[in-house]
């Protein structure tokens, strides 16, 4: 089921650029050129909404307000103006994001997937990134359905990661709540139950990833 | 109209209506003290065996009452009258006992009518009654004061021949319900005044008597206070001009200097020596004088800054928009040429239009944070959100740069107090600056971090970093590294500039130090916003 998105621009030629990569990304979007037809919309009905600022007819924040009377859809709000009032006065009103221009269609991409994705985190203990399963609560792993043994620290290691799979976790946070500070510490040990962590996943040891200048990092999506 | 004239204008129109009515007010009290005074003569004669005598006699009763001339010659003082500086033990509005003489020696009208004279009697009109006529010739003794009484039916008709006519105009008084009506005649070419008065009985022939005093005027002291009053009024005007001189010339001369100080855009203040009022304006319109200079200053400084900027930035906008247009019109000839893409062309063409982008964004910052009021919003900032953005704004031309470019935040909100477009410019400068001045296979990482009451952001990379002596003068303006400069020849030094400047603003600190990994290291640090948790 592809997700529907609503996008208000009144550019033809940004509108079909973002059309075309919405669609790129397997979305289905809804494109309204100006204010009064937007508020045509049922909000409800889509996923998000990607809303311009400056605005024929209806000004884009009354469109925000009058969306935000009946429906909590995230609002990413387009604005021209790099200007803080704007900005504030948006999120003040309830839109979730700002993009300035002028942008790059990843940039918006990534505001759009952000959006998106971040209901999906707090939805269960269960995290499965490829072939390697983990489950928060039961203190369980599985390498493609084999059940894989890891010691304490080294459970807790990919826990901590795999609580918040695609984000970088930076090695001084791991080494501060994960590693007992009595027994064990410093860098050096962080790098060795890492290790030894891969060694134990096998072929899904690719999923712990090592991010440069930060520390590690579950991939979601392996293999790209 | 100018200030003296109105000022005149206002002694006067309040002065002499309140003087006319206080004159008018006087007299008209006087008159009727002194009719009262006939009036109560009147009746007290009458009740006391007056009425008895004319029921008696109505045909010959009437006449001059008593005989004896007044103790004292003079008109006023003895009459009912009201009396200036007399003793309390002449009652007011008591008959004056001048003249009248109780009735003794039986029912004798000779006893009450000594003088029985035939005389002209006429009234004499209002505007004569005053006048040398009534008073006797200098020099010569004092005609005697006397009273005259005569008594009517209701009808206003006397049985006794030799009174006179009842008058036309004291018989209207009366029919209107007055209780006493008065007026002023001649008799016998001297001046005298009447009063008519009703009695409690309406029976018989003296239900109604006219009481005169003969010898005498109505008085009327309050007339000879219009000149004297005339008089005040023009003094008291003369007085009021007079001072109001210093005061409008002085406001004059404020006037002119004003607008000499306006000319002069308000440089030379005003003279505003004294304590008064007029000082007062003077020193308020020193103030915002003032005020005005500053503003005026902050304004010219602000628009000097913002020129300035302009000046500087023009080139640098105009020239990367070159470059932009010569890579596009080379991939079109490429194309047509049915040649591949060169992506190096495609790559530096990015480049450039984040560049052009940046470089406007920065201007913008830059007249927010100019000139000698920076324009500064406070609101509560996430930096979480803003590292995201700040980071996906970097990531395509980090990608064509073939740098990876990472982040790491934390979970939850990190919250400053700031203008966010602002720290968020600052921001994306320095991951910009990481980026640009990296090479292919380079990394830079954006690490955020939050404990304790404060923030740590981190920028780091693995580029060609920076000599120790260097690294203190990075952020000066249009100051960069020589190896940047020859790499990015375009660049412009304002992106770390208005890091620091931002920094600056919201007190963070802002540090540059060689990376571990060989780079460069910039943190931003600084207070977290208060009622924010830390991680």
């Amino acid at each position: 089921m592809r997700q529907k998105i609503l996008l208000v621009e009144d550019d033809v030629q940004l509108g079909r650029q973002i059309v075309s990569h919405l669609h790129q990304a397997d979305f289905s979007p809804k494109w309204v050129q100006n204010g009064d037809d937007a508020l045509g919309e049922q909000p409800d009905e889509y996923s998000l909404l990607i809303l311009d600022l400056m605005l024929p007819g209806a000004y884009g924040l009354d469109v925000l307000k009058h969306v935000r009377t009946t429906s909590d859809v995230p609002v990413l709000v387009l604005s021209a103006r790099n200007d803080t009032e704007d900005k504030v006065r948006a999120l003040k009103l309830g839109a979730d994001d700002f993009v300035t221009k002028p942008f790059w269609p990843e940039e918006l991409m990534a505001r759009v997937h952000a959006r998106l994705r971040r209901p999906v985190l707090q939805r269960s203990g269960l995290i499965q990134a490829g072939d390697l399963a983990v489950d928060v609560i039961a203190r369980r792993v599985e390498v493609a359905g084999a059940p894989i043994e890891l010691t304490k620290v080294e459970f807790d290691l990919l826990a901590a990661l795999a609580k918040r799979p695609g984000a970088a976790i930076p090695r001084d946070w791991l080494v501060d709540h994960v590693l007992d500070p009595e027994r064990e510490g410093g860098g050096r040990t962080l790098d060795v139950h890492i290790s030894r962590l891969r060694k134990k996943l096998g072929d899904a040891a690719k999923c712990v990833a090592t991010v440069w200048g930060v520390g590690y990092r579950l991939e979601t999506q392996v293999g790209e | 109209m100018t200030l003296r004239r109105r000022l005149g204008l206002t002694v006067l129109l309040t002065a002499i209506p309140l003087v006319v009515g206080l004159i008018w007010l006087w007299e008209r009290l006087e008159l009727r003290s002194f009719e009262d005074g006939l009036r109560t003569f009147a009746v007290t004669h009458m009740e006391s065996q007056g009425r008895e005598r004319c029921e008696e006699n109505p045909t010959t009763w009437g006449g001059i009452l008593g005989g004896r001339p007044p103790p004292r010659g003079r008109r006023n003082d003895d009459g009912p009258g009201p009396r200036r500086g007399r003793g309390p033990g002449r009652g007011r509005g008591r008959p004056p006992p001048d003249g009248f003489r109780p009735p003794r020696r039986g029912p004798g009208i000779g006893e009450d009518f000594p003088f029985d004279p035939p005389h002209r009697d006429e009234r004499r009109p209002p505007d004569q009654r005053r006048g040398a006529m009534g008073d006797p010739p200098a020099g010569m003794p004092p005609r005697p004061q006397r009273y005259e009484i005569w008594a009517y039916a209701v009808d206003y008709l006397s049985d006794n021949p030799r009174a006179p006519k009842f008058p036309q105009a004291l018989r209207a008084n009366l029919d209107a319900g007055e209780d006493c009506a008065g007026e002023s005649l001649e008799v016998n070419g001297r001046p005298s005044y009447q009063v008519a008065v009703p009695m409690a009985w309406t029976t018989g022939p003296c239900a109604i008597v006219i009481m005169r005093k003969i010898g005498v005027e109505p008085p009327a002291t309050a007339r000879e206070l219009v000149w004297p009053a005339i008089i005040l009024c023009g003094v008291l005007l003369f007085a009021v001009l007079l001072t109001s001189g210093p005061i409008v010339r002085r406001i004059r001369r404020l006037t002119t200097q004003v607008r000499e100080s306006a000319a002069e855009r308000y440089a030379t203040p005003v003279d505003a020596s004294g304590t008064d009022e007029i000082a007062g304006l003077a020193r308020a319109f020193n103030d915002a004088g003032d005020e005005l200079r500053a503003h005026v200053q902050t304004i010219e400084e602000r628009e000097q800054t913002l020129r300035r900027f302009l000046g500087n930035t023009t080139h640098d906008v105009m020239l990367p928009l070159t470059v932009l247009q010569g890579h596009l019109a080379a991939m079109r000839k490429q194309l047509e040429a049915g040649e591949d893409l060169d992506p190096l062309l495609v790559n530096a063409s990015l480049e450039e239009a984040q560049y052009m982008g940046s470089l406007v964004h920065n201007l913008s910052a830059v007249a927010k944070l100019e000139g000698a009021s920076p324009t500064i919003s406070r609101y509560p900032v996430d930096l979480v959100e803003l590292v995201e953005r700040a980071t996906a704004r970097q990531k395509t031309i980090a990608g064509a740069r073939g740098v990876e470019l990472n982040h790491a935040v934390p979970e939850g909100e990190v919250v400053v107090e700031g203008d966010i477009t602002l720290i968020e410019q600052a921001v994306s400068n320095v991951i910009h600056n990481a980026v640009r001045y990296n090479e292919d296979g380079g990394h830079v990482a954006v690490v955020l971090r939050n404990g304790s009451g404060r923030f740590s952001l981190r920028v780091l990379d693995d580029g060609p970093g920076m000599p120790e002596e260097l690294l203190a003068r990075l952020p000066e303006r249009r100051f960069r590294g020589e190896e940047a400069r020859s790499r990015h020849p375009e660049g412009s030094g304002l992106g770390l500039h208005i890091a620091r400047d931002v920094a600056h603003h919201h007190g963070f600190d802002l540090a540059f130090r060689p990376s571990e990994h060989g780079g460069l290291e910039v943190e931003f640090s600084g207070p977290l916003y208060e009622g924010s948790d830390d991680m």
